[in-house]
């Protein structure tokens, strides 16, 4: 239980962590210093140093003056353990759990953000987050962030960017051969190009098969423009590990002029962009009879209970959309239980409200919050309502239908 | 002589540090299946859903079987089926509505808490008024914890003449419970309550958890 966990042993292993990853820092840097003068980084400030501790940037990602999280506010350092087998439970159990750990397995590292990405792509993934890793069905979660505190945040991970390079259309069809030769298209989607398959998938890779990382982090080459810093981009595809000693893009050895016109290509190729999936249509309500056994085991347990749960009943502290946390307030929702679902969750007044209040359409709140989700993933924000499950892949139509299909029964126990 | 002090200081105090640390992540997501105090709590709870209250009182009995962060948790279960089995004179009754009292001053309005509150004073004339009140106020939130609530409302209502909305509230029970029959089962009277136990520190059965 919580009350088991050694605190001390998770101190040390942090400043183990912390001394590794600067030993790595400097290793990378013998190996192959950056190309480019880039003044030293400006210390962050104190105020951008509390929004990462109010966001808890660190239960998913690592960064610079992230710190280590708690073990019970630790998302993908729980998901990894049960992963690679190193969590400490019953063998069967972990067995259990390791075949639903699907959505969140990894995150990317932040610790090299400044040196490759664009500062006003760091704000707006704060503010309106897309999904750039098609490989990765979580995505960043859409926070209670201020445009004021995003900006914050922008200048605080990218201080500084690289002047711009303007990179020639003529390269790109040399880029083009590249692209298809090492076969980038093996990890990376290039928009409406999944990974994988299609176009890109011929060629050999200089390194073996993909990993399940590598895989789930490779972002959309669709979004380079937007993301990537044009100064940056060459030294990135020469040597990755030069500018982030920590990513998983492999060093393909590329000459100068090979990055170059890749950089070209990515730049200037008109790939059509993912295509946008229809919203699902909303099913009408079972005729049949729906119990909260099974709207519980179906949707409840399986999905919202990850951050709405009983610190009594499961490990942990209750789930950041119970307890509070990532910035939110405690709100006190609870999906352990019938009880603990139909008590509702805390207003901004402090007072109770029912998750089953229904709009002037006669939608719950639940359900709302429910279709927002798959609003959010389309594009659209719901300006009243946050998506749920926060960062995560939306219900299916079959899903929603049996909640509101449970409600309209009058959620029978 | 000194070197072997500083040795032993050092072996003394570095000894919590290397102890191989319990590789105990978040794990937010998971019952603890394998935890018996865990499983106690799921199944005294799911026997109170079925009406078995003597069987959910038995099993949240002995206090140090739980960890801290549950006794809240087990005071609610062992008081709800105080409350269901036993008559209103029993001191066991009057633990269950201290300790939800207790608990309510750190989480204020909580309607499972207040619900079951309202079912404890429901039990006696003198505060039967009080618990109308909440009750009143939880179904007007749409805030009813369960079926069980309803039932004790409809109870209510219909000894202050109500009879209609007392109707309503056995539908709204029953349109929740699976067991049908509880939403109009009298409060059972007995005087073979399980006694309390708490054998490693003997303390009171009912008192606050430290």
């Amino acid at each position: 239980m919580v009350s088991r966990v050694r605190i001390l042993p998770w101190i040390v292993l942090g400043f183990v962590a912390a001394c590794s990853s600067a030993s790595e820092d400097v290793a990378s840097d013998k190996i192959a210093p950056s190309a480019i003068a880039v003044k030293p980084a400006p210390a962050m400030s104190e105020e951008a140093i509390a929004l990462i501790k109010r966001f808890e940037c660190n239960r998913c990602h690592e960064g610079e003056n992230f710190g280590v999280a708690p073990p019970d506010k630790q998302c993908v350092g729980c998901h990894r353990q049960i992963l690679d087998g190193n969590y400490e439970a019953k063998p069967e159990l972990v067995a259990k759990w390791r075949s639903n750990i699907h959505s969140l397995p990894v995150a990317p590292s932040l610790i090299s953000i400044g040196k490759k990405l664009r500062q006003s792509w760091v704000r707006s993934q704060l503010l309106h987050p897309v999904d750039q890793r098609p490989g990765l069905e979580a995505t960043m979660p859409r926070l209670a962030m201020s445009d004021a505190e995003a900006g914050i945040f922008g200048q605080a991970l990218v201080p500084q960017e690289a002047p711009e390079e303007v990179f020639s259309k003529q390269a790109a069809a040399q880029g083009a051969t590249l692209f298809e030769k090492f076969s980038c298209g093996s990890c990376h989607s290039f928009g409406a190009s999944k990974a994988g398959g299609g176009e890109f998938s011929a060629g050999s890779r200089a390194t073996a098969k993909p990993s399940r990382d590598e895989l789930a982090l490779a972002p959309d080459l669709f979004l380079t423009r937007d993301r990537f810093q044009s100064g940056r981009l060459v030294e990135w595809l020469m040597n990755p590990q030069s500018i982030d000693p920590h990513t998983l893009m492999p060093n393909f050895g590329f000459s100068r002029a090979q990055a170059t016109s890749l950089a070209a290509y990515l730049w200037h190729h008109h790939a059509q962009p993912r295509p946008v999936s229809e919203i699902p249509g909303r099913l009408p309500a079972l005729e049949r009879e729906v119990r909260w056994d099974e709207v519980f085991t179906k949707v409840f347990k399986t999905v919202c209970w990850h951050c709405h749960s009983s610190k009594e009943l499961a490990l942990g502290d209750g789930g950041p959309g119970n307890t509070g946390g990532l910035g939110f307030p405690a709100k006190g929702l609870d999906f352990s239980s019938y009880q603990a679902i139909r008590s509702g969750s805390l207003g901004k007044d402090g007072k109770r409200r029912s998750i089953f209040v229904k709009d002037a359409s006669g939608t719950s709140l639940l359900v709302r919050h429910l279709l927002a989700r798959q609003l959010e993933e389309r594009g659209q924000e719901s300006p009243d309502v946050r998506g749920m499950p926060l960062g995560f892949p939306s219900l299916s139509a079959e899903q929603v239908q049996l909640v509101e299909s449970w409600i309209a029964q009058g959620r029978p126990q | 002589m000194l070197k072997h002090l500083f040795l032993s200081v050092a072996l003394v105090t570095s000894a919590p540090v290397i102890v191989p640390a319990i590789a105990l992540a978040c794990g937010n997501a998971m019952f603890v299946d394998g935890d018996d105090a865990v499983k106690q709590i799921m199944q005294a709870e799911k026997l109170l859903a079925r009406g078995q209250n003597k069987r959910a009182l038995k099993l949240v009995s002995y206090e140090y079987r739980f960890e801290s962060n549950q006794q809240e948790k087990v005071q609610l279960i062992r008081a709800t089926a105080a409350f269901r089995f036993l008559k209103v004179s029993n001191y066991l009754v009057s633990n269950g509505t201290d300790d939800l009292k207790s608990n309510l001053k750190t989480n204020q309005d909580n309607p499972l808490l207040l619900a079951r509150l309202a079912e404890g004073y429901a039990l006696s004339k003198k505060d039967s008024a009080k618990a109308k009140t909440i009750l009143e106020d939880l179904a007007t939130r749409d805030l009813m914890p369960d079926g069980f609530a309803f039932a004790t409302l409809a109870k209510l209502r219909s000894q202050s003449g109500e009879t209609e909305s007392a109707k309503a509230a056995i539908q709204s029970c029953k349109s929740m419970l699976k067991k049908k029959s509880l939403c109009t089962r009298t409060q059972k009277k007995g005087n073979s309550a399980p006694m309390p136990r708490n054998r490693s520190k003997g303390r009171k059965f009912g008192a606050n958890a430290s």
